[in-house]
């Protein structure tokens, strides 16, 4: 850091404003990056974060923008939209979200590679290819002259990442914004893509401005910090002071909401009180609360058994004629008032077993049995009225919500298919959720796409309670919130667990979260439980290799141990991720 | 708290008058000038100066105040027979339409909710009469049974049945796998439920712009029958029929041909642009 206090500056934005019509998205905006600095911008959804970047790049749309951005002493703001495509991948470069979108579907990754090569130096064909078996050897890619020839589809997650970035630097760029370059990884992939850009960065001098809603991820990596809300920077410090000591409120709460491997599971997450109006608790807490759920604690292998699965088995025939084994010989059980926790990446198969345990999806063998219903062998009226009793709630709150329909309309649904209650008494009912859920009734005539993500999945979680159910399932519930917002989806949901009895199948791929919540978890990989323990089992004493990464994966929200975790994390994973390719 | 019953009411209200005032004036152009030429084929009895059917001497008359679009080779008034022509390209365009609609819709869905052998079944049909070219299969439907109106409106239909079909369960299809759908599942809806309640709403805009497409359509296919004559047959005309007849005497009078033509022009415009706009104004809702 002291090093690059002397070093000169490359980049200043200084008041950037970004309007759309009368809103202003981006809002007199500061910041300055010295060669080889690293900063972050963090913020939640909605902050301006991304659009800052976009703006740097020239890539706002159709926006109207003040202020100045001021690359080695030229205004990007003021030139022609042909000069900044010189600039752009040249002088400015920039990796994005999700890599397989960012890529050309139909090109071998050698072709774009070269082509970004060649547009930006006088490269020849046959020079240029040598520079991106370079690069790609430099990413970490390994066998780069036969993967030149392959497709994007033919790349995994992190593998395509690392094409990006490869494709970033190949201009030789002073300046590499990075826009959530893990959010759409694996956690064990994270750690890897994180790891090669801190090193890219070193070693070619690079300035990185990382954009993340991951706090965890920040502090491994910046210097500094810059925290962004509505379109505003409240708080900039050097990364260490910003852990220790927040100065801005905000700040503070999205510190505090961090879900990590140290919180106390016993309490709820703490949420400051000045937040967005939907954040009022109107859940009675639960310690005041008489508990009228079962008495017996929810760890015993006493409890009655609720859901039953055993020698589950799913394949999925793909169009070429090959196999995919989705589930493998799955068993475990659910005891009544308790979070069974299923944990995994992305492909575990995880979800399908959610879908498989609610009978959404036919099976190949095996039974799932809910209080002494074999849902599969159930007939479809029996299974309907069955499913007044277990409910799920999805992972994107948008899509998980018709469009069409109105908040009370959403709610009532399920009691006009069970054909519960006269009018008066459903809209009584939805009332009654709407609060139950801290939403209030204000919200029952507004449509879906009139809310924030957390009021939508407030309504999910509404519509899944209206019919008293004993059992959800929760896939992936809170992955798509921002941190604030998802520690009080989480609170909600264990109050809601406390005050009605209900016995949660929690999915998710976050291993802090499933701390948090569950009270035994099993960890599935490739469609396998490769460990299946009690929460404290678990936690203290992993014994696959595969839940050991898995924890060593999760990001830490302190400079300091996150730098040195992230090393460990990378090794091992790097295992994980050749044995992919092979 | 709020009585939600009374808030459901202020909002259906403001609703319905800003859905009035954010209509764009596009969509205004084509409602006013398809309702005029609707009103005006309808109301032709009591609009049109002439019997459509009454000659004169006056042939190939110029257009002129007694005669708005001429007179052709009977010496008929062609501004009457144009109206008169419009009830039968209209009735010819709302029937194939409601054909093509009301089929296509039910076998689109079907085809959707089914999925595996029976979805299969269903588009394999549908390439199968989309294979077959539409001017040789009412060629030969017509040869059989003749030109009614009725057949015509009948044939044309089927013949836009497959398209619609596909269209359909390709939305039907995307709206399935949308999570909202899964949840209405898992709580317990009925098939019929989900198709009525939760399918149908979402997917009603898109077949709105293919009802407008589809009219469209059989307005154009109906004249190219009418062209080759397989239309229509005289005295009765419609629209495509009096073009066929126009063009013909071309080098008598320009106005004969001129009228119908320019008549099929604008309201096949006119049905498009209603369609783009019930299109873009759908886009402009959804979440981006």
């Amino acid at each position: 850091m002291t090093l690059a206090m002397n070093e000169e500056v490359v980049l200043t934005v200084s008041d950037l404003t970004v309007k759309y019509g009368d809103t202003t998205p981006v809002d007199g905006v500061s910041f300055a990056l010295r060669r080889g600095e690293r900063i972050g911008l963090v913020g939640e959804s909605g902050s301006g974060k991304s659009l800052t970047a976009l703006s740097i790049m020239g890539l706002a749309d159709r926006a109207k923008l003040g202020g100045t951005i001021d690359l080695n002493g030229t205004n990007l703001l003021s030139l022609s939209s042909k000069q900044m495509t010189r600039i752009r991948g040249g002088r400015v470069a920039m990796v994005y979200q999700d890599p397989m979108s960012s890529l050309n579907p139909v090109m071998t990754i050698g072709r774009q590679l070269t082509e970004a090569i060649r547009l930006h130096s006088t490269a020849t064909k046959a020079s240029a290819h040598l520079q991106a078996i370079e690069l790609l050897t430099e990413v970490g890619v390994p066998f780069p002259e036969e993967r030149m020839k392959q497709y994007a589809h033919e790349f995994s997650g992190g593998m395509r990442q690392r094409v990006m970035i490869a494709m970033a630097m190949s201009g030789k760029p002073d300046v590499l914004i990075a826009d959530e370059p893990t959010t759409a990884l694996d956690v064990t992939t994270q750690a890897v893509i994180i790891d090669l850009l801190d090193r890219l960065a070193t070693e070619h001098g690079t300035a990185v401005v990382l954009i993340t809603h991951d706090l965890g991820i920040a502090a491994g990596f910046c210097e500094s910090i810059h925290v962004m809300r509505h379109g505003k920077i409240v708080e900039s410090a050097p990364a260490t002071q910003l852990y220790a000591h927040p100065e801005n409120d905000y700040s503070k709460v999205l510190l505090q909401s961090v879900v990590d491997l140290t919180i106390d599971v016993t309490k709820p997450i703490p949420v400051a009180s000045s937040q967005a109006p939907a954040s009022a608790h109107t859940v009675a807490s639960p310690t005041t609360t008489p508990t009228t759920s079962p008495t017996t604690s929810p760890t015993s292998e006493s409890g009655e058994v609720v859901l039953s699965v055993s020698g589950l088995n799913k394949t999925f025939q793909l169009g070429s004629g090959r196999k995919i084994t989705a589930i493998d010989n799955v068993s475990f059980k659910v005891r009544r008032g308790e979070t069974f926790g299923l944990v995994g990446e992305s492909g575990s198969g995880k979800s399908t077993v959610s879908r498989a345990v609610l009978g959404l999806m036919k099976v190949d063998s095996g039974s799932v049995d809910f209080q002494g219903n074999d849902v599969h062998a159930l007939k479809p009226t029996a299974l309907r009225s069955l499913r007044r009793r277990m409910q799920m709630v999805f992972q994107d709150p948008f899509s998980s919500l018709n469009r069409r329909q109105t908040v009370s309309q959403i709610i009532e649904s399920p009691l006009i298919a069970h054909r519960i209650g006269t009018r008066s008494e459903r809209e009584a009912k939805v009332a009654e959720m709407l609060e139950l859920v801290g939403l209030g009734a204000e919200f029952a005539d507004r449509y879906p796409r009139t809310m924030s993500g957390g009021q939508c999945q407030r309504v999910s979680i509404a519509r899944s309670l209206v019919l008293d159910p004993d059992f959800m399932v929760l896939d992936e519930s809170v992955s798509a919130l921002d941190v604030s917002i998802q520690a009080q989806v989480l609170n909600l949901l264990r109050e809601l667990q406390q005050r009605l009895g209900l016995t949660y199948l929690f999915i998710s791929h976050d291993l802090a979260v499933i701390r948090y919540m569950a009270d035994n978890i099993a960890v599935m990989r490739r469609g396998e439980i490769v460990e299946l323990a009690s929460r404290d089992e678990l936690y203290s004493n992993p014994q696959h290799e595969y839940t050991r990464s898995l924890m060593a994966a999760i990001p830490v929200a302190d400079p300091l141990v996150e730098r040195e975790r992230r090393k460990t994390a990378a090794k091992l994973a790097a295992a994980y991720e050749t044995e992919e390719v092979a | 708290m709020a009585d939600p019953a009374s808030i459901t009411l202020k909002r259906t209200n403001s609703s319905r008058y800003g859905k009035l005032r954010e209509t764009s004036w596009q969509t205004w152009v084509a409602v006013v000038v398809l309702a005029i030429t609707v009103i005006g084929s309808v109301a032709a009895p009591l609009i049109a100066p002439f019997d459509p059917t009454e000659q004169s001497k006056d042939r190939f008359a110029g257009a002129s105040f007694e005669h708005l679009f001429g007179t052709d080779e009977l010496g008929r008034d062609l501004f009457s027979r144009v109206l008169f022509g419009g009830q039968l390209t209209i009735f010819i365009a709302i029937g194939a339409t409601a054909v093509a609609m009301a089929i296509g819709v039910v076998w689109g869905m079907l085809a959707a909710f089914a999925r595996g052998w029976a979805d299969e079944i269903l588009m394999r049909l549908a390439d199968t009469v989309m294979a077959i070219p539409q001017m040789l299969f009412a060629l030969v439907f017509i040869s059989a049974f003749g030109a009614t109106p009725e057949r015509l409106a009948l044939i044309i239909g089927i013949l836009l049945t497959p398209t619609t079909a596909r269209l359909v369960r390709s939305t039907v299809l995307a709206e399935i796998q949308e999570d909202y759908f899964t949840a209405a599942v898992a709580y317990g809806a009925s098939p019929r439920r989900l198709l009525f309640n939760e399918v149908l709403p979402n997917v009603r805009t898109p077949i709105l712009v293919q009802t407008a497409i589809n009219a469209a359509n059989v307005i154009l296919l109906e004249a190219s029958m009418s062209f080759v004559g397989l239309g229509i047959q005289p005295p009765d005309a419609t629209w495509g029929t009096l073009v066929q007849q126009g063009y013909q005497k071309m080098y008598q009078s320009f106005s004969y041909v001129l009228f119908p033509a320019l008549l099929i022009l604008i309201t096949i415009w006119m049905l498009n642009l209603l369609a783009d706009q019930l299109g873009a104004n759908s886009k402009s809702k959804g979440r981006s």
